[in-house]
């Protein structure tokens, strides 16, 4: 690859919010049609990155380097494995989706897609970093647009929930800034270049207080039990787009860091904690699934579903095992792509029914049959049939972690059908039945929120019959980081 | 003995300006004084310029009381270039006082700071600090209301304690040593035990000097002077003076004190950590925009005081970078309210309820000072923490860097709160909000600045060797 192509699909939404910054701010129409058309850019820059990533191999691919700040050693370095390359593709796939999702904001709407694009371009940039302070950029410059996104978009409480998000996320991530400070100083190479750092065998007696640090901060945006209180709040208040990309990518974000960052660079550190993570992993998935089930919002719902199926995510991580970490990595991919679909289920249909409350719904696939049967479809997803996506993962998870942690997997497996439990039933409350009297008449699905749901529907298929092709980027570079764990 | 009169060019090119300008004020007409603005500001811009043929220079004069060094001649940048932004967001603003007064005054000042950014020795540093110092209290009066003339009064009183304690303080560093010149200080007291007595006079240079930045306890004057003086004298304020008192730290104490570093390293540790927290508790509680951002001031002289405490070449050079990315964030803000409050606007938060849409391009920059004094990147402030609390974990003062990190959560609490206003409220009235083209100028080049310095951290630090 001789051009830059990692800059440019990272960069290119940018260059889209300056231009909508051009553009009067009465011709909406125009301003959501530029927006869509440079995600679906980058989108279709994407489709080169899919092609010419050689599977198999664990340096990482389409390096980008330059010297930023050589005072501190800082550089401009971007690059792809096995383990980012499926959550970047998963950002473009997510973020076109989110812009036709928006089509409905009608206040404010360039600043509404300025900030969008901001936004995909922090969570792009997160998953291309390979040096610790420019990760740091895009991890917290993900921060504004979703404050301001929640905040001026949201729901009735978008105040306090912004301020939650942003405090929360920002305390998590500050003490991050020292511990990778500490890392610069203490490993004697002068370098924030987490490619040489993760083959430096980093040991001090500072390890612990990185670790602590960087835990903190990846711990909030998972989020893991006792991190997650900002999560409900802001899910729900957001609008639906914001949701959808919060559950599908800023949650992932956190995930991903604890495998490329304290994984690969600090193994030894994360060896001896993953006991204490898989116990607060499986807390997560138990007191997600029963925070779930006592939700009558439908979003607040999804929100609490999540923290359990990150749980699952982390479980798979601290277990350790070769089976369990690809199924974690799966995973993250998969809850991206069914929670971000029911997201943007609860949004549509809360924008025809205006309340979320299950209580007061009720024979939704009869009024709305075509987005009645996709919220079934994805809710039966979220709880994991086989042969759709979401089973793959956990599946995975699950066969890795019983060989190590055999108590906290069992439970994971009954909190599956806690899972299915409260799922089918909000299914049943809301979409089945004869819908009250009161409801008046509403259309069903439109063009484009059909178009925007497709892709979702095929992936979630094609990565539950077929996860292979997924599996063959992920199974090399999962290989790698645990060459780097028993290394240690 | 012999003077190298080029290497004093940019201070008598301000001093012939000031005196210039103020003798403009009495004999120009009332037309003519319009140009005292545009004439203060060429005359930094020459300054500026003279200024860059000594980059790299390194000399004494006035046997050794006037130094030339790098630290100096970035310092000195700084200043005229944001005293050359503030004259340029003022040349259209109504003034509390004759134009020719109010310029020359803050000149005045401006010399007296980039004296003290050169002073070797004792009394150079203290005619220096009395020289930037008095013009300032001027102008703090210099609107005839209450509140203005309280407000000087409290900076006159505190500050004039603050000198007395300094000199009493120099005095006994002159008793012990017998040398005013700090190279000559640090030669007598070189390879001797830390007396009692060179301890109290530390103390109390600390506590001069702890004045006129701002630091906790000494901070009383701050929110009062930053909310009374007219907006165009805070807003000169919040970078002025402020840059000569660090300049007198960094040049007094790691040369002439340098035998007692743990010391007064230690001592400084503890006034950032009493500045931080007590600057950012008490602006929380604010909803006067300029008082917080007074209180803001007095927390970020904390974070600058942690370049103090690592007390090595990479702290006070990461201080350096760091007063520069917050004098522009600060400065910013406060022409901002210049703006605001030029079109009739108040100074409570609740004032800037909507103003993205009545000043759409004065809400953006606003967000953006904010942010960068909270340190989010890409934007300069962040680089500025990551090199400030780069030094102090270097320093081996991990927990200093984690207080200061956790400050600037804290901060964010109530920068937020403009924030929230200017975006998330509905405005009371959808009129527009004309900004002079002078001051919309200044705004937007600092606004370039922060942002561009948060990306390029580079284009700055290669000029301080970091």
């Amino acid at each position: 690859m001789d051009y830059p192509i990692l800059s440019i699909i990272v960069f290119l939404p940018l260059l889209g919010a300056l231009l909508l910054q051009f553009v009067p701010r009465e011709k909406a129409n125009l301003i959501r049609g530029i927006a869509l058309i440079t995600t679906l850019a980058g989108l279709a820059l994407g489709i080169p990155i899919l092609t010419d990533f050689t599977a198999g191999q664990s340096a990482m691919q389409f390096v980008e380097k330059q010297v930023w700040v050589p005072g501190l050693g800082i550089s401009y370095y971007l690059g792809l494995d096995g383990l980012s390359m499926p959550l970047f593709l998963l950002t473009l796939v997510l973020t076109v989706i989110s812009v036709l999702a928006s089509w409905s904001i009608k206040e404010r709407v360039r600043q509404y897609f300025s900030l969008l694009l901001l936004l995909e371009v922090g969570m792009l940039g997160t998953f291309v970093a390979l040096d610790l302070i420019l990760f740091y950029v895009f991890w917290e410059l993900v921060l504004i647009p979703m404050f301001f996104i929640i905040g001026i978009w949201g729901g009735e409480n978008r105040n306090y929930a912004a301020l939650k998000f942003f405090l929360y996320t920002l305390a998590g991530s500050v003490l991050m800034l020292v511990g990778i400070l500490a890392l610069y100083f203490t490993s004697g190479l002068n370098t924030f270049d987490m490619v040489q750092l993760m083959q430096s065998g980093y040991k001090h007696y500072l390890s612990t207080f990185i670790f602590a640090t960087f835990f903190l901060g990846f711990a909030v945006k998972v989020p893991m039990w006792p991190f997650h209180t900002w999560l409900p709040d802001a899910h729900v208040q957001a609008p639906t787009a914001g949701s959808v990309l919060l559950a599908g990518i800023l949650l992932k974000m956190g995930t991903y860091a604890f495998v490329r960052i304290i994984m690969q660079i600090m193994p030894g550190e994360f060896v001896r904690f993953a006991p204490y993570i898989a116990v607060l992993a499986a807390i997560s998935i138990v007191y997600g699934a029963y925070a779930a089930l006592s939700q009558s919002d439908l979003k607040k719902l999804v929100a609490y579903s999540s923290v359990s199926h990150m749980g699952y995510v982390m479980l798979g991580l601290a277990s350790l095992t070769q089976i369990s970490i690809n199924g974690a990595v799966l995973q993250m991919v998969n809850h991206g792509l069914i929670t971000g679909m029911l997201f943007l289920l609860v949004g549509y249909i809360y924008e025809r029914t205006h309340t979320r409350d299950i209580a007061k719904l009720g024979g939704l696939s009869i009024k709305i049959p075509i987005l009645g049967g996709m919220f079934i479809f994805a809710a039966l997803a979220s709880l994991g049939l086989p042969f759709l996506s979401g089973f793959v993962g956990e599946f995975l998870v699950l066969l890795g972690s019983y060989q190590v942690y055999k108590v906290y997997t069992i439970l994971g497996v009954l909190t599956l059908a806690l899972g299915a439990f409260y799922l089918l039933r909000a299914v049943q409350n809301a979409f089945y039945g004869m819908p009250p009297a009161s409801m008046e008449d509403f259309k069903d699905m439109s063009g484009r929120e059909f178009i925007s749901l497709i892709p979702l529907v095929a992936l979630i298929v094609v990565f539950g019959v077929y996860p292979k092709p997924l599996l063959q980027y992920i199974d090399p570079a999962v290989s790698a980081v645990l060459q780097m764990i028993r290394g240690s | 003995m012999q003077i190298e009169w080029i290497n004093l060019m940019p201070e008598l090119i301000i001093f012939g300006i000031a005196i210039a300008v103020l003798l403009g004020e009495m004999y120009f007409s009332t037309n003519a004084k319009r140009f005292l603005g545009i004439l203060s500001l060429l005359g930094i811009v020459a300054a500026l310029f003279s200024l860059t043929s000594l980059y790299g220079v390194e000399a004494t004069e006035f046997m050794g009381m006037f130094s030339i060094d790098l630290t100096a001649t970035v310092l000195k940048g700084i200043l005229l270039v944001t005293t050359a932004l503030v004259v340029l967001a003022t040349s259209r603003s109504r003034m509390t006082i004759g134009e020719g007064e109010f310029y020359s005054m803050m000149l005045f000042s401006v010399l007296g700071t980039m004296f003290m950014a050169s002073a070797n020795d004792l009394i150079m540093l203290f005619i220096a600090l009395e020289l930037t110092v008095l013009p300032a209290y001027i102008l703090v009066g210099s609107k005839k209301t209450a509140g203005s003339a309280e407000a000087a009064l409290k900076y006159f009183l505190l500050g004039l304690v603050a000198s007395v304690i300094l000199l009493y303080g120099m005095s006994l560093v002159y008793g012990l040593t017998g040398q005013t010149n700090f190279t000559a200080i640090a030669n007598a007291l070189a390879g001797q035990a830390i007396q009692p007595l060179l301890l109290v006079g530390m103390v109390m240079i600390v506590v001069g000097l702890g004045f006129k930045v701002a630091a906790v306890p000494f901070h009383f004057w701050a929110p009062d002077v930053y909310e009374g003086a007219p907006v165009p004298v805070a807003s000169f304020l919040a970078v002025g003076p402020k840059a000569g008192g660090f300049a007198a730290l960094i040049h007094f104490f790691p040369v002439a004190l340098a035998v007692a570093a743990p010391i007064w390293a230690g001592l400084f540790a503890i006034l950032a950590v009493l500045s931080m927290l007590l600057g950012n508790l008490a602006a929380l509680a604010q909803t006067q925009v300029r008082r917080l951002l007074g209180y803001s001031a007095v927390a970020h002289t904390g974070y600058l005081l942690v370049g103090l405490a690592v007390a090595d070449s990479f702290g006070y050079t990461s201080l350096i970078f760091y007063f520069l990315v917050y004098s522009l964030a600060a400065l910013g803000s406060f022409l901002v309210i210049l703006a605001t409050t030029e079109r009739g606007l108040g100074e409570n938060v609740t004032d800037f309820a909507g103003l993205y849409k009545r000043a759409p391009m004065l809400a953006l920059a606003m967000a953006i000072f904010l942010f960068s004094l909270v340190g989010i990147p890409p934007l300069a402030g962040f680089m500025g923490k990551v090199y400030l609390f780069s030094a102090a974990v270097q320093g081996d003062l991990i927990w200093l860097a984690v207080i200061g990190v956790l400050n600037s959560v804290v901060s964010f609490g109530y920068y937020v709160t403009v924030i929230r206003q200017m975006y998330f409220v509905n405005p009371p009235t959808n009129e527009g909000l004309p900004v002079s083209k002078p001051l919309y100028l200044s705004i937007v080049l600092i606004m370039a600045a922060v942002v561009f310095l948060g990306v390029y951290p580079s284009a700055f630090l290669s000029i301080i060797n970091l």
